[in-house]
């Protein structure tokens, strides 16, 4: 037996019109965008080769996250189309691409630290004190973890 | 294109190198060609009458409706073209060669008549095309 290889590919949605709203984003129409885009970047030889592997694995309306799983070797396709999209269902917006990994474990790895490094720039937007105080909680309990996991590593 | 070279000054081992010297001939290719010609024909049902530019028109559409954007951008030339039976010589740079092929052959209609193209002669020299030793006749 031979292992089946894949790449996911993790992206940020980023909306044209920046306004911080939660919006209704499914994985079809995700989806939909993607291989519309590998159509007239890559033709049939592309949708070809990537329609029994393409699929789009976690959408995170909230965070606005996409993971798209892609066949290893093609997900290079995948990865230049991403760069044509301009509009994903009925919204204006794009795709950033944040890692490429070769398991949906490492990616989560990636995107727990990712969230981790941007939570600093949310404090400074915070607009009142409750808000304020709950992040600075957040922060200070994967700071003293991280403190705990550097202790344990040193012995 | 091949070079001839007398050198041999990576192999190692004393006189008895020199012994084997111009025993044999080192042969070093530079690759291959910068370009690729292909002799076309462009075959219809019925009778259709196409001037050069849909013809044009009608090979990009081929290779754009097969591999996209990615390779239709890629300088495709039609250096000659008769109307009466629709013959072409086609250019490419030869790492799109195989693709341009492959999506010449997919090609199957042109505003819902069908056709397809014939690839007569392929060559990555130009004057090889001026003859065809299938078309030869001893008399």
């Amino acid at each position: 037996m031979v292992r089946h290889k894949n790449r996911y590919i993790l992206c940020e949605i980023i909306y044209t019109d920046n306004k911080r709203i939660e919006r209704h984003m499914t994985d079809y129409m995700v989806y939909g965008a993607v291989i519309s885009a590998l159509q007239t970047a890559h033709g049939d030889f592309g949708i070809g080769s990537l329609q029994s592997s393409l699929c789009v694995k976690y959408v995170n309306p909230i965070t606005s996250m996409v993971l798209i799983r892609a066949r290893r070797g093609a997900h290079k396709m995948v990865q230049s189309a991403l760069y044509f999209i301009k509009k994903i269902g009925q919204y204006e917006a794009f795709f950033r691409t944040l890692h490429l990994g070769g398991t949906i474990r490492s990616c989560c790895k990636f995107l727990i630290k990712h969230h981790k490094q941007k939570l600093p720039k949310l404090l400074s937007e915070c607009k009142d004190e409750e808000e304020r105080r709950k992040v600075q909680e957040i922060i200070s309990s994967y700071s003293d973890e991280y403190k705990k996991e550097q202790l344990i590593a040193s012995f | 294109m091949y070079w001839l070279s007398s050198d041999n000054s990576d192999t190692t081992g004393g006189d008895c190198e020199k012994e084997e010297r111009g025993m044999y001939e080192k042969h070093v290719s530079k690759g291959h060609l910068p370009y690729c010609y292909l002799k076309v024909r462009l075959d219809f049902e019925d009778d259709a009458d196409i001037d050069i530019i849909i013809f044009k028109h009608i090979v990009i559409q081929a290779v754009q409706s097969l591999f996209g954007e990615a390779v239709s951008c890629t300088p495709i030339d039609v250096l000659k073209y008769r109307q009466t039976n629709r013959e072409a010589i086609l250019r490419v740079s030869s790492s799109y060669f195989t693709k341009l092929w492959a999506s010449l052959t997919w090609y199957s209609s042109y505003n819902e008549q069908s056709c397809a193209f014939r690839v007569l002669q392929v060559s990555s020299h130009l004057m090889a095309l001026a003859a065809n030793s299938r078309q030869l006749s001893l008399a």
